[in-house]
């Protein structure tokens, strides 16, 4: 008998391929739908270097050749996914020739790094505080607990960071103003390295739990009091258990199942980096690449962020469809 | 001890733990910063990102951004000459000169003794042959390679410090390739033992980029690059010049508000602002101080000659004359800081003495702000104002056109929008991101936008006038169909090539030249922009004085080559300088040759005695030299044992110093606690 479980996994993964398929279709023809041309942004910056360039005219054929910019549209599609199914991004444009992974090996790892610390402590401290908040009956904690939030959520993002910037840089100065790691330390695995690198990604993971937090804060929020009302818990007061165990057993787990999907689809999202952080805290992660690439109209690199971004959220969701059923076992492999 | 007292102990320990982890990690990581790179022989710099920061060879796109992104310029590369647009002078530097052939067909190029690759090998000619090889090969995949094949036939080294390079066809101007002229040259040498037998177009030239400059790099990642003064640069010995800073770091700060920051917290010595940030900057920090030079790129509109009614030259003449120039330099930022222009050549001496008065009297709609011109240029065309008070041609075309700019805000749009509403020409500004910019005005997708000029000519106008010859437009771009005078001045513009701008026939050719462009005005010239650096002076001074001042002798862009001679000039408010090795003059040069010489013959000459020595003489005279010998290393024992009894004694002497104020300070103390 074929088992319900394998079932539902397959016909999950042949809905993500789909999807993932169009994803990658999108992403090959998006930074072609923008105006602009790679090479006539990098025969004007050779032009800004120094006084102009004669015999542009034959750089520009090389490199039209060379990117394969010289094909029509449907043959570029088909090399690319061939590239990709080989693993192969291509060269960068703006910096080339060096390839698009090696620009991208070196700048995940501090997005990730940044992003994911800062998604979870955000998802945590945001869900509790929101419990907290819910449960309690404490009007006028709660009510400065919600407002302080709320308030921060509501920042302009750059605005707080040129903030913190101000504040804890310059002004007070116990933070560093931006970079990843001490200028005097190359990257090891040491533990001068280690501090260096927590030391500066400090300030900016502060910048995006305080913006980050009252999200999820007035997300648990309205679920706690949503479920407030509910029976089982008004069962489970009058069978005599704690107020805590309640509020942790019953209430937050209940509500906790639509944040843990919140928190998937976040963290999918981790790869695409946080451009604004990274620009602002000169951060060097995958938004300031994108950024980069963005200005240059740098096609490759741009179609590997997006690719990553895209395949990340995919894939966050799809591990999400898998083990939805374990964490509610209300919802079974059968309905799938 | 309760359970909650229990929890409550144990978390105020946890906390108490994690604070101190913290602190320490804090201290052990600022004591670190602060060790390394003393801020008062340290320069630091902001400068944009690099995506691959290891990309050491500049011909290629990769290593051209890191080149120009960072100190790569400046502090790395070096050119044959270069050009201080401040002083108009050439300055040789890896060259001392050159020579053309009486027909331009060649070029003799005379390399500096005495320079060295950091590695220590010499640099040669051979070098420079392996370079301009190499890009001949390789061309176009390198940067500049076009240009070497294009105009270079044979590259031949004569000896190892002059080069003849012959062209393929006559020019006299092919040593400006060669000369950084403001940011850099566009050919320059590489090692050829580092580079030979390598793939060029992949080849990284890292760890350990192999340069001439004074500078080597110590760390080079995608958000700041440091480099360190190499103390065994040729330039100390040969050229007497010692850059003041040991270490210069190119920063990636962030956004302008944060470059802002840095600069009045005195975490940057250079930097950038607006004028009205520097202007309150500078009240909470008096070491700030602006610097500034006439920006090479003038302001102009471009005209799209292609489009109708564009393509009229009165029309372009109408819109030239309605622009007020005065006033957009006023709303751009004050006439102290911009200025209005008639040509597109910047304000520099060298270019300036080939703008003719006579000529702009002539075409004197880039002159004057005339108005009442403009309407009867219109109206003489057989334009009727619409309704609207919009001109309407003949045919029924508005005079509506398109603006398009890269700028937020642009002021200058603005102005020339409302001057030309004046006269009935409608403009819609349209704005886009710049590599959208750039691609229109590529692809002549546009009919009026901003626009600068690019390559206008530092030090000839030739530079700027061969632009414009017909064999280098795009095919989308004819716009040199609708020049009248095209052959004309393709054929001026091919006569200049093969003489200097001090023949004699050379002026006349500029003149009809200016008037040609004048009279086409493809592109209507504006104003030019001051570009403004800040200089903060906490911990460096005798920075240079800004063009035109006394003491003006380089510049301090740092993205500029040139800024290593300003590196040089500039001094530490805290350390003394650190001064080149005093050269030993002529004189006693020639002496110590002359000495040298005797050395050598009276050598040989007691060699010669030596040989005819008997073994038994021989024997006696090795003799003597052992006990000579033995003799020298006594005394030199003497000396030492001597020279530690010294030391001692010294110590012995502080010693006693130390002791002698201790009891001094004792008795003190017993006296006055001693019960009266």
């Amino acid at each position: 008998m074929e088992s319900p479980i394998l079932r539902y996994i397959i016909k999950r993964f042949i809905n993500f391929i789909i999807v993932a398929f169009g994803a990658i279709t999108i992403n090959f023809a998006l930074p072609r739908l923008m105006p602009g041309d790679p090479l006539a942004a990098m025969l004007m910056e050779m032009e800004t270097l120094s006084e102009g360039v004669e015999g542009g005219k034959e750089i520009i054929e090389y490199y039209v050749k060379e990117f394969g910019l010289d094909k029509d549209i449907f043959t570029q599609y088909v090399c690319y996914l061939k590239q990709l199914l080989s693993g192969d991004l291509g060269p960068s444009i703006m910096a080339y020739p060096t390839p698009v992974q090696d620009l991208l090996a070196k700048v995940i790892p501090w997005s990730i790094g940044l992003l994911l610390t800062t998604t979870i402590l955000s998802w945590i401290i945001g869900n509790v505080l929101g419990v907290f908040v819910g449960w309690s009956k404490k009007r006028r904690l709660n009510g400065i607990i919600t407002v302080v939030s709320l308030g921060f959520s509501v920042i302009p993002y750059y605005i707080l960071a040129l903030i913190l910037v101000f504040l804890f840089a310059y002004e007070i100065r116990i933070f560093p103003s931006g970079g990843g790691y001490a200028i005097n330390i190359n990257p090891s695995l040491t533990l001068e390295f280690i501090a260096s690198v927590l030391y500066h990604s400090l300030l900016p993971a502060l910048s995006i739990l305080l913006v980050a937090v009252g999200g999820w804060l007035i997300s648990m929020r309205s679920l706690i009091v949503s479920i407030l009302g509910e029976d089982y818990l008004l069962f489970a007061e009058a069978k005599g258990l704690k107020k805590n165990v309640i509020m942790m057993r019953y209430a937050f787990r209940n509500a906790l199942l639509p944040q843990v999907t919140g928190l998937a689809l976040s963290l999918g999202g981790i790869v695409s980096g946080a451009l604004l952080t990274e620009q602002i805290f000169a951060y060097p992660g995958v938004g300031t690449l994108f950024f980069d690439a963005f200005r240059y109209r740098d096609y490759n690199v741009m179609q590997a962020v997006l690719l990553f971004a895209t395949l990340g959220t995919l894939g966050a969701a799809f591990i999400i469809d898998i083990l939805y059923p374990l964490v509610d076992p209300r919802i079974c492999y059968e309905e799938g | 001890m309760s359970s909650k007292s229990l929890k409550f102990s144990l978390t105020i320990t946890a906390a108490m733990a994690l604070i101190l982890l913290c602190s320490e990690m804090l201290s052990m990581v600022n004591n670190v910063s602060a060790q390394v790179y003393p801020r008062e022989e340290t320069i630091i710099v902001p400068y944009r990102r690099v995506s691959d920061p290891t990309f050491y060879n500049f011909y290629m796109p990769a290593g051209a951004w890191v080149l120009a992104s960072r100190g790569g310029r400046a502090l790395l590369q070096e050119y044959f000459f270069s050009y201080d647009i401040v002083t108009g002078k050439l300055i040789p530097e890896l060259a001392t000169g050159y020579e053309y052939e009486r027909d331009f067909s060649a070029m003799k190029l005379y390399l500096r003794r005495g320079v060295t690759w950091n590695d220590g090998v010499p640099f040669t000619s051979k070098d420079v042959v392996f370079t301009f090889n190499l890009l001949k090969e390789w061309a176009p995949k390198l940067c500049y390679s076009t240009l070497v094949k294009k105009w270079v036939k044979e590259v031949v080294a004569l000896d190892d410090y002059t080069v003849l390079i012959k062209f393929t066809k006559p020019t006299a101007r092919f040593h400006w390739l060669l000369t950084a002229i403001i940011c850099a040259a566009k050919i320059y040498p590489i090692p050829e033992h580092v580079f030979k037998g390598k793939d060029p177009t992949k080849f990284r030239n890292w760890p350990n980029p192999v340069f001439t400059g004074p500078y080597r790099v110590i760390k080079s990642d995608a958000d700041v690059a440091v480099f360190e003064r190499r103390d065994d640069w040729w330039g100390i010995k040969v050229l007497g010049l010692m850059p003041q800073p040991k270490y210069v770091i190119y920063k990636n700060i962030g956004t302008a508000e944060k470059v802002a920051m840095a600069l009045e917290k005195n975490e940057l010595d250079l930097g950038d602002m607006d004028y009205s940030v520097y202007l309150a900057a500078r009240e909470k920090n008096p070491y700030l101080k602006m610097w500034g030079i006439p920006t090479p790129c003038n302001w102009l509109v471009d005209v799209n000659v292609l489009k109708y009614p564009l393509n009229i030259p009165e029309v372009r003449y109408a819109i030239s004359y309605a622009i007020n120039r005065t006033k957009v330099a006023e709303v751009m930022g004050g006439l102290e800081v911009v200025t209005p222009v008639s040509t597109c050549f910047p304000l520099y001496p060298s270019v300036q003495k080939f703008v003719f008065s006579d000529v702009l009297s002539k075409c004197d709609w880039v002159l004057r702000y005339d108005p009442d011109r403009s309407i009867k240029l219109l109206e003489d065309l057989g334009f009727k104002r619409g309704p609207d008070g919009i001109f309407v041609t003949p045919n029924g075309t508005r005079l509506s056109f398109e603006y398009l700019t890269y700028s937020e805000p642009d002021p200058m749009a603005l102005a020339i929008r409302d001057d030309l509403k004046k006269i009935g020409i409608e403009i819609t500004i349209h704005r886009v991101d710049k590599a959208v910019w750039e691609d229109l005005m590529r692809k002549g997708q546009y009919e009026l936008a901003f626009n600068y000029a690019s390559s206008p000519g530092i030090v000839s106008p030739y530079d700027w006038y061969k632009k414009f010859h017909s064999e280098l437009y795009s095919p989308e771009t004819p716009y040199y169909k609708m020049n009248p005078w095209q052959e004309e001045y393709d054929k001026l513009v091919d006569r200049l090539a093969t003489m200097r701008d001090t023949d004699p026939e050379a002026a006349g050719i500029y003149k009809r030249l200016l008037e040609i462009r004048l009279r086409f005005l493809r592109k209507i010239p504006v104003a030019a922009r001051f570009e403004f650096i800040i200089i903060n002076e906490k911990y460096w001074t005798n920075w240079p004085a800004p063009m035109g001042y006394p003491g003006a002798y380089a510049t301090p862009q740092w993205w500029w080559h040139k800024f290593i001679y300003a590196l040089c000039h500039i001094r530490s408010k805290v350390k003394a300088p650190t001064l080149p090795p005093k050269e030993i003059p002529e004189e006693i040069k020639k002496s110590i040759e002359e000495l040298s010489a005797k050395i050598d013959k009276v050598s040989e000459e007691l060699s010669a005695k030596i040989a005819k020595v008997t073994p038994a003489g021989y024997e006696e005279l090795k003799a003597t030299v052992a006990k000579l010998k033995s003799s020298t290393e006594e005394l030199s024992e003497k000396v030492e044992s001597f020279s530690a009894a010294i030391d001692r004694a010294n110590m012995l002497g502080y010693a006693g110093v130390g002791i002698g104020i201790i009891a001094i300070v004792i008795a003190i103390i017993a006296i006055a606690r001693k019960p009266s």
